[in-house]
């Protein structure tokens, strides 16, 4: 398996300065096709965001550059493993809403 | 074309023995591993029918989305939302109809686009009736869906539950379609997923709420390339999956029947077999394996097949009729034929658009024809109708399964096989289908009063119901030796369906799903879709998101997870890529064509419809 459950991943939460609908969902389209990048979500509307990647593949620096347009602000930033991210993503740890 | 035309489909090619046809003797291409591709071109050289597209001014464009509908299921035109093929942007598009069809008009950066979108009007209000919106209230990445389709998924806007669960095998394949992209290639990554990822990915879509997922199918690449397929399939059934489905093209099931039988052991339900046509041409695939898949099913007693023909323009839309024919010949073990109308992913000119589109309606118009009407229009109904009955079920019996994709998606009937008077007959020739779920509604709504629904409360309702069906059904044109009045009794007032063996027997499931691609692709049905990948990386993809934009999705996620095949090589130090192809010798289909179990299997069959006009 080409990516190992420990793998180190970084969590850039972000505000954006000049944004909307149609130059977030661009940006992210654009961002989601990095191979480093395993999440990404720039809402135009709420103008926040955040990308999860693998610095080892992807720099800081690069995501930051390809977001300079919209103007980032840096919120925080979080380390994660894949295994975690994949265990935040199952159904059972992300139920909206009971009936 | 070729290097963009990616299909999701099998094969195909005119028959010679099919009304419609003519006499022009086809090339067989033998000795090699199968890739179909001069059988394309081939036939791709004479042409019946073109799709002429409307043209729209962009001023017309911005005057009508101004004016459109914005509500899901409002009236013609409608405005939604589409995607650019070339700069991939998510683009306003109109939805509108002219000449009776229904056409998708976008504007992208690089111009107007028009495709069509369904070629009948009136079904497509037929269908729209019986639209059904679920709330799925689980999710799985934190994307809220502003910027759907990049946002999967699933997301909180997502209104389907997973109703069939994907989970891809390996890409490793044992054919070589010329069109296909997604097997790997000699030195390329290979995907496949260890047990352990595919268990997460079972319990993930499990887990959904309210409504879990409890059918999967396993996919490719070919599947039963997988030394562990076995272990896999009964880890399904360990999860809890009642309905478990193997996608494949037949080939190993051909030539070894141990596999078939440890297959349907495992609990195998259903093997979705690509089928794309009637002769060697048209279904280049497996039309000579065939026989031996159906030989060594019948042996092993089961998995029931189900037959799936990708649906082209100018390709095999001739043979539809006969492909249900074939069917209805092999009731035994063949339950049912889904046709998959082309999904033509990624960039394809309009020229190739108007030569191989082809949309529910369309194939639905041809095999009117091609049954002689004995399979009409109207006796189809949209995948939707389905979240209505379940409504009726969740209030009666508390089983939950919604089945509610947008009413453009899918289309569904069923036709029995009257054996004594060699005639079929499709379900609303004897039952008044639309009328009786409009009656479940009505009860539906009436338990949903009622805080509980006791025992006594429950069988009486179960009478009322079966008294008030026999309203809705008229024994005259039934097929005659189907208890389809004892099957529904059962159903209602004991929850018992044992008399469904018997069901099956005679009676024939004919569906239609259509695959979007990104021409005709709408926003507002992938936000139903209710036939989603599991990844790897713990999100669950619609089927028009994974494979329409890969980039992000499939081949995203597979190259993550895959294996270089420098460290596949080290871990299988015994695999030889060539050893997983196929060769189709000469010697082969030779021995083939003479034997009794293929002349069984293609020619001494019965002509329900009246329309094979002369035999091999």
């Amino acid at each position: 398996m080409a990516v190992k459950p420990e793998k180190e991943l970084v969590r850039l939460n972000l505000k954006f300065g000049n944004i909307n609908w149609e130059k977030g969902t661009i940006k992210q389209y654009e961002l989601s096709k990095e191979l480093g990048v395993w999440r990404v979500f720039i809402n135009g509307y709420a103008k926040n965001g955040f990308v999860i990647f693998d610095e080892e593949t992807m720099p800081r620096e690069k995501v930051l550059e390809m977001l300079k347009d919209l103007e980032p602000e840096v919120l925080g930033i979080e380390n994660l493993t894949v295994e975690e991210l994949i265990e935040k993503s199952m159904s059972w740890n992300n139920i909206i809403g009971k009936q | 074309m070729k290097e963009n035309l990616h299909i999701y489909a099998k094969a195909f090619i005119p028959s010679r023995w099919i009304k419609g046809s003519g006499d022009e003797k086809m090339a067989e291409h033998v000795g090699e591993i199968p890739s179909g591709e001069k059988e394309f071109e081939q036939l791709t050289r004479r042409l019946r029918d073109i799709v002429e597209f409307p043209e729209i001014s962009e001023e017309e464009f911005e005057n009508m989305l101004k004016n459109a509908s914005r509500v899901y299921g409002g009236p013609l035109p409608h405005r939604t939302y589409s995607l650019c093929p070339e700069t991939r942007r998510v683009v306003p598009a109109l939805v509108w109809e002219s000449d009776g069809k229904v056409w998708i008009t976008k504007r992208c950066p690089e111009g107007m686009i028009t495709d069509l979108y369904y070629e009948s009007v009136e079904q497509y209000y037929r269908f729209q009736r019986w639209k059904y919106d679920f709330k799925l209230k689980s999710v799985n990445v934190e994307n809220t869906g502003v910027n759907c389709p990049f946002d999967c998924g699933l997301c909180a806007r997502h209104r389907s539950h997973t109703n069939l669960l994907n989970i891809v095998l390996t890409n490793r394949c044992n054919l070589s379609c010329w069109y296909c992209f997604f097997y790997a290639k000699e030195g390329q990554p290979i995907y496949e997923p260890t047990l352990e990822q595919i268990r997460m990915m079972l319990r993930n879509a499990k887990k959904q709420y309210p409504i879990g997922a409890n059918a999967v199918q396993f996919t490719g690449g070919e599947p039963t390339l997988r030394d562990d397929l076995i272990e896999i399939l009964k880890m399904a059934k360990e999860e809890g999956y009642d309905h478990v489905q193997l996608n494949t093209d037949g080939i190993k099931l051909a030539f070894e029947p141990e596999l078939v039988k440890k297959i349907r052991e495992a609990g195998t339900n259903t093997l979705y077999l690509s089928y794309d046509g009637m002769t060697p041409q048209t279904n280049w695939k497996n039309h000579w394996e065939i026989p031996l898949i159906f030989e060594n099913v019948r042996k092993a007693g089961g998995p029931g097949i189900v037959l799936v023909p990708t649906t082209i323009r100018n390709i095999n839309d001739h043979e539809l009729g006969a492909i249900i024919n074939f069917g209805l010949n092999h009731l035994d073990i063949v339950r049912g034929v889904n046709f998959q109308p082309i999904s033509l992913v990624g960039r394809v000119p309009k020229k190739e658009r108007q030569r191989f589109r082809i949309t529910i309606p369309g194939a639905i118009k041809r095999i009117e024809e091609q049954t002689n009407g004995v399979i009409e229009m109207n006796d189809w109904y949209p995948i939707p109708i389905a979240g209505h009955i379940a409504r009726f079920f969740e209030a009666f019996t508390g089983s939950r399964y919604y089945m509610t994709s947008h009413y453009c998606c899918g289309a569904a009937t069923y036709i029995f096989l009257d054996r004594e008077h060699k005639r079929v007959i499709p379900i609303s020739r004897f039952l008044d289908v639309e009328g009786f779920v409009e009656y479940l509604e009505e009860k539906a709504e009436e338990i949903e009063q009622w805080k509980k629904l006791g025992k006594l409360q429950k069988l009486k309702l179960g009478a009322e119901i079966f008294l008030k069906f026999r309203s809705f059904y008229d024994d005259r044109y039934a097929p005659k030796g189907l208890k389809v009045l004892d099957l529904i009794k059962n159903a209602f007032m004991h929850g018992n369906y044992d008399a469904l063996g018997k069901f099956h027997e005679n009676a024939l499931f004919i569906g239609m799903m259509h695959f979007m691609d990104e021409y005709n692709y709408d926003v507002e049905r992938v936000e139903r879709c209710v036939i989603h990948y599991a990844m790897p990386d713990g999100r669950v993809v619609p089927f028009c998101t994974f494979n329409v934009i890969p980039e992000l999705y499939r081949d995203k996620v597979q190259a993550q997870f895959s294996y270089s095949w420098e460290e596949w090589k080290k871990l299988h130090p015994d695999w030889d890529y060539w050893s997983d192809k196929y060769f189709r010798s000469k010697e082969f289909v030779e021995k083939m064509k003479k034997s009794e179990l293929y002349r069984k299997t293609y020619i001494d069959i019965e002509d329900y419809f009246g329309t094979i006009k002369t035999k091999v």
